[in-house]
């Protein structure tokens, strides 16, 4: 565990100037795309991951951290003035959040977004601090065997918790497993799957494989799917009661926001459950607690405060397995994964050890993020709602424009760009065949982590399987997979899926 | 009889699982026993084989199928796969020819010409009919991006 020393030069390294400037930038950043109706904090951190390329580790993470913050807070901005969330998870936010808008509170409703989210963000950095180090104490007792079955078993969850159907989870995760062992093996570099193309030696690059993906295949689904993208509905302005928030009314939904940060927070720090399901459970439970559930739908800003409490304090806890195992929980988590490597940082058990500095500069930059998130929230909430009428029309050739730059200029050239073409049309693929991006995505950044320890165990178990025997922990984590493969689809069948 | 009965309620169950449960399988099997063989250099030193990775996703695909397929006869749902077959291949043609255009041009045109066709196109079909708009976004968009990177970053664009 990092001695005290390490943990003030990692503060202090996240407090110069110009880490903080790329903090405060990434949240503004993050807000913005949050903000706009079609784009969200992955499809950002995607874009932007190349750019980052040039910064050292800690400016660069920073900064995705930012945009991961940020574009939480700011996914509520649309959701409530012209009840089109900005991201996925916001969507619940709307259902309050817009009957308050279009009773002229939307400044109510914002703030109310805007404070429950860093409410629920701070608790869930808190529990990440805190349990992040004796957590990588007790991950770095285990060896390679155990290591590979755990990550077996992590997509295992992550399969049977996202998406319909556990199987399609698997076979999603298959086929990012099997992208990701192109180009040379990690033991001697002898060539695999690379069909004679010496550019795809080193794999294929993350950045085309995953803005090719999850962006550009939303946007041609999104585009083919909807007739017109250049319309929208606004909410009326403001009347003066409804632009402020009283700390009365703060206080009054601080029990809401209490429960729901707690319940992102337990389900940020289990792999595969991402923040919408954090905000609809954290909504129903408000709900089911509230002296008046009636009133949720209508306009109540009890529920605005429970969906985005639930839903920021996904953000922290995710990082929870990512930091401690190395294994990312969501999207977020595998592109972020994705930049740690590219910038040298290979998360898992030993990070926290041998780059206890960097890793508690990057906690105190979530802390900064957080601030960043209240400032820049507080002083531009009708700033960045102007940014929310912003149309899908006008937004969607910038992100397919900024697509192809990144995969150009991130060390892929015309292979890059060729490569985020055919990996957009997959994208649209797996959407049209309901294939779970996010497990694909996941499967993807973690294949290249998986086969080192796996080969690792082979030898240790000298490719005997029945070995495991000797190594129960693993075998644990294998059956435990398996089984819950199983008793989800089982389960899924009966409730009629 | 349950065999002709099964036969019988072919209608009710997944087809969409069905079929790409054994495409998944067919796909794994070929990678198993012929892909990755054939795509696989030389093992020198090495303790593992360097197919082992790349042959155990394969096996997990094979598995999963089977699970998928297997899952769909015993699921009564119909899945959305063959609905608007034809929409969806449109589409993917569609999207395949103006990608792969925009490549082609993003090589041979450059990067701001491209740029502005595909800002242009884009909006059109997103539903912009705005002349004005249509023309300065297109021409706007790119230029903004090539000076921000080209000029400004120094990061060469196509």
């Amino acid at each position: 565990m990092p001695g005290i020393d390490v943990i003030f030069a990692g503060m202090l390294d996240a407090l110069t100037p110009v880490n903080i400037m790329f903090v405060v930038c990434g949240v503004a950043t993050g807000i913005m795309v949050g903000a706009i109706p079609g784009l969200n904090g992955p499809m950002a951190i995607a874009i932007v991951t190349p750019v980052t390329f040039w910064l050292s580790p800690l400016p660069a993470i920073g900064f995705l951290v930012g945009i991961m913050k940020g574009s939480t807070v700011g996914g509520a901005i649309p959701a409530i003035l012209m009840n089109t969330p900005g991201t996925p998870d916001a969507a619940m936010t709307a259902l309050d959040g817009y009957p308050l808008a279009q009773r002229g509170k939307s400044g109510k409703a914002l703030k109310m977004g805007l404070y429950s989210s860093i409410t629920g963000d701070t608790f869930s950095d808190i529990v990440l601090f805190t349990v992040a180090a004796p957590l990588s104490l007790i991950a770095l007792m285990i060896g390679p065997v155990e290591q590979a079955a755990i990550i077996f078993f992590s997509i295992c969850v992550i399969s049977s918790l996202i998406g319909d159907k556990p199987f399609r989870g698997l076979v999603a995760a298959s086929f990012g497993f099997l992208l990701s062992s192109i180009g040379q093996t990690p033991e001697e570099a002898t060539p695999r799957l690379t069909f004679g193309f010496p550019e795809i030696a080193d794999g294929l690059p993350l950045i085309s494989v995953g803005m090719g993906v999850f962006v550009l295949g939303e946007i041609i689904f999104v585009m083919a799917n909807k007739r017109n993208l250049a319309e929208g509905s606004v909410a009326p302005s403001p009347d003066e009661d409804g632009r402020r928030l009283t700390f009365s009314e703060y206080r009054s939904a601080f029990r809401t926001i209490a429960r729901s940060a707690m319940i992102g927070t337990v389900i940020g720090a289990i792999p595969g459950i991402g923040s919408t399901v954090a905000a609809t459970i954290g909504y129903s439970a408000a709900k089911r607690a509230s002296k008046n559930p009636e009133k949720f739908g209508t306009g109540h800003l009890e529920g605005v405060a429970a969906t985005e409490a639930a839903n920021s304090s996904v953000c922290g806890a995710n990082l929870i397995p990512l930091l401690t195992i190395g294994v990312p929980g969501n999207v977020v988590a595998a592109f972020l994964l994705g930049a740690l490597i590219i910038h040298g940082v290979v998360p898992g058990p030993t990070l926290i050890r041998d780059q206890g500095q960097l890793v508690y500069a990057i906690f105190t930059a979530m802390a900064v993020a957080n601030l960043s998130n209240l400032i820049l929230g507080g002083i531009g909430l009708r700033v960045f709602g102007l940014i929310a009428k912003v149309r899908a029309s006008i937004v969607y050739p910038v992100v397919i424009l900024l697509c192809f730059t990144g995969a150009y200029i991130s060390g892929g050239g015309m292979v890059g760009i060729t490569l985020l073409a055919i990996f957009g049309i997959v994208g649209y693929g797996l959407r049209v065949l309901r294939m779970p991006i996010v497990i694909f995505i996941i499967a993807f950044v973690l294949g290249r982590l998986w086969e080192f320890p796996l080969n690792q165990a082979v030898i240790l178990t000298d490719s005997d399987p029945f070995q495991l025997i000797n190594y129960p922990i693993a075998l644990i984590f294998i059956c435990l997979g398996i089984a819950l493969i199983i008793v989800s689809q089982v389960g899924r069948r009966q409730s009629g899926k | 009889m349950q065999p002709l009965l099964f036969l019988v309620e072919w209608k009710l169950v997944n087809r969409g699982d069905i079929a790409i449960g054994l495409f998944a399988v067919l796909f794994g099997v070929a990678l198993v026993v012929w892909i990755i063989p054939a795509q696989t250099g030389l093992r020198i030193v090495a303790l593992v084989s360097p197919m082992f990775f790349a042959k155990l996703c394969a096996w997990i695909l094979v598995a999963s199928g089977i699970g998928l397929a297997v899952a769909g006869l015993f699921s009564h749902r119909e899945d959305i796969l063959f609905k608007k077959v034809a929409f969806h291949l449109s589409v993917t043609v569609i999207a395949t020819v103006g990608l792969g255009s925009a490549v082609f041009a993003m090589q041979h045109i450059g990067f701001l010409v491209t740029g502005f066709t595909i800002s242009f196109v884009t909006m059109r079909i997103a539903g912009e009919k705005d002349l004005r708009l249509l023309v300065g976004c297109s021409v706007f968009f790119p230029l903004f991006i090539w000076l921000a990177f080209d000029v400004m970053l120094s990061r060469p664009l196509p």
